[in-house]
């Protein structure tokens, strides 16, 4: 390029053609121009830092919170009972057992104490455990949705029939069981 | 064309930090010849007149975010090449090749004198290649180094010195071919 070549000089010496439309791609570039800047700029500066300093902000005290509930300090741990009654006290029958004094507060907080079963449910059941056999009639009122089965009729239910002919059967199995043992009132020796 | 680095660099400092006043010195200095340079590649005016407005667009959305040591003149031309092989992909291809009422009609848009030799060059030009076309605009009319010229094109320096050689054959050509079109006749005519 530094030896001058008549040909591109010639090139060179070609007038520029007008462009009658230069002012209105002026007004619209600028404008552009300086709508980019405004929305480009500030976004990018400060948005990235602070969602992660948000972010680490919310790590740090869900972790602190979760640490926290898993190693209790010395003092939740004590059981919510009164852990100084080992054995039957002085005065009568009140029975602390030892093993539950030793027990920490978060076994004891999962503790749940089952009501005794009513009697029509004790009925039907030779253990206590009654499972219980959820119906899904829609139709059906909310309160009898749930009914409780027993264990030992579940394999003669038959699902898909009728609706309610399962609820009806279990219903009616405490009035025709025939191994249900009742408790019988002491009775009177001969005499 | 190609400015000095300092004052690029100048220009380059002043656009990164919003000004809207080096904005319009950008446009006064670089516009005339991308206008030029996109007419003489589409050949029609109305086609250089939309494609000049999309590449200023272009150049506004990107010239605060341009690095420190950005060459202002390869950045700007790089886009008006692209934008104008991005429309003639979507034109009709038969409207700017082969058809001989386009090439009269591309050689006789830029003309804007009336001198005749200016006029036969922009014919030649005008006949040329894409190819060999966009590296004479970018060098000979636009006043780009070989360099500048490889980035706008994409290709590296030596390769461009080399086209650059084969435009100027042929467009040297074509200048032979015209007058040598004109002459024949006359020489015809005073054998006969």
């Amino acid at each position: 390029m530094t030896t001058p070549d008549p040909l591109l000089e010639r090139l060179r010496q070609l007038p520029r053609p007008d462009d009658i439309a230069s002012a209105r791609t002026l007004a619209r570039a600028e404008a552009a121009f300086a709508a980019a800047r405004n929305v480009a700029r500030p976004r990018v500066g400060w948005s990235v830092p602070a969602a992660l300093a948000l972010w680490g902000a919310l790590y740090v005290v869900g972790a602190a919170r979760e640490l926290t509930r898993l190693y209790p300090t010395s003092a939740e741990a004590k059981p919510a009972v009164a852990a100084n009654h080992r054995g039957p006290s002085v005065g009568g029958d009140q029975f602390m057992l030892n093993a539950i004094s030793n027990v920490s507060a978060r076994t004891m907080a999962t503790m749940t104490i089952v009501p005794p079963l009513p009697d029509t449910l004790r009925a039907t059941s030779l253990s206590s455990v009654v499972p219980l056999c959820p119906d899904v009639s829609s139709d059906m009122d909310p309160s009898m949705q749930v009914v409780a089965c027993d264990t030992r009729t579940a394999e003669r239910a038959t699902f898909g029939g009728d609706r309610g002919t399962f609820a009806a059967r279990t219903a009616a199995q405490p009035a025709r069981a025939p191994h249900r043992q009742r408790a019988r009132a002491p009775t009177q020796p001969a005499s | 064309m190609a400015a000095a680095p300092s004052a690029d660099a100048a220009l380059v400092d002043r656009l990164r930090r919003g000004d809207r006043a080096a904005f319009r010195d950008l446009h006064g200095r670089f516009a005339p010849a991308t206008f030029g340079f996109l007419l003489r590649l589409a050949g029609r005016r109305d086609v250089a007149e939309d494609l000049h407005q999309e590449v200023w667009l272009a150049i506004a959305r990107h010239a605060a975010r341009l690095d420190a040591d950005t060459d202002l003149a390869a950045w700007i031309f790089t886009i008006a090449r692209n934008r104008f092989l991005s429309s003639r992909r979507r034109a009709d291809p038969a409207a700017l090749a082969g058809d001989p009422a386009a090439l009269d009609r591309r050689a006789a848009e830029p003309a804007t004198t009336d001198d005749p030799a200016c006029r036969d060059l922009e014919r030649a030009l005008a006949s040329l290649p894409e190819v060999h076309r966009e590296m004479l605009l970018l060098v000979g009319v636009e006043g780009l180094d070989a360099a500048q010229a490889a980035a706008v094109l994409s290709i590296r320096p030596d390769a461009a010195r080399q086209r650059l050689a084969r435009a100027r054959a042929a467009l040297a050509a074509a200048l032979g071919e015209t007058e040598g079109a004109i002459a024949i006749p006359m020489e015809r005519k005073a054998s006969s």
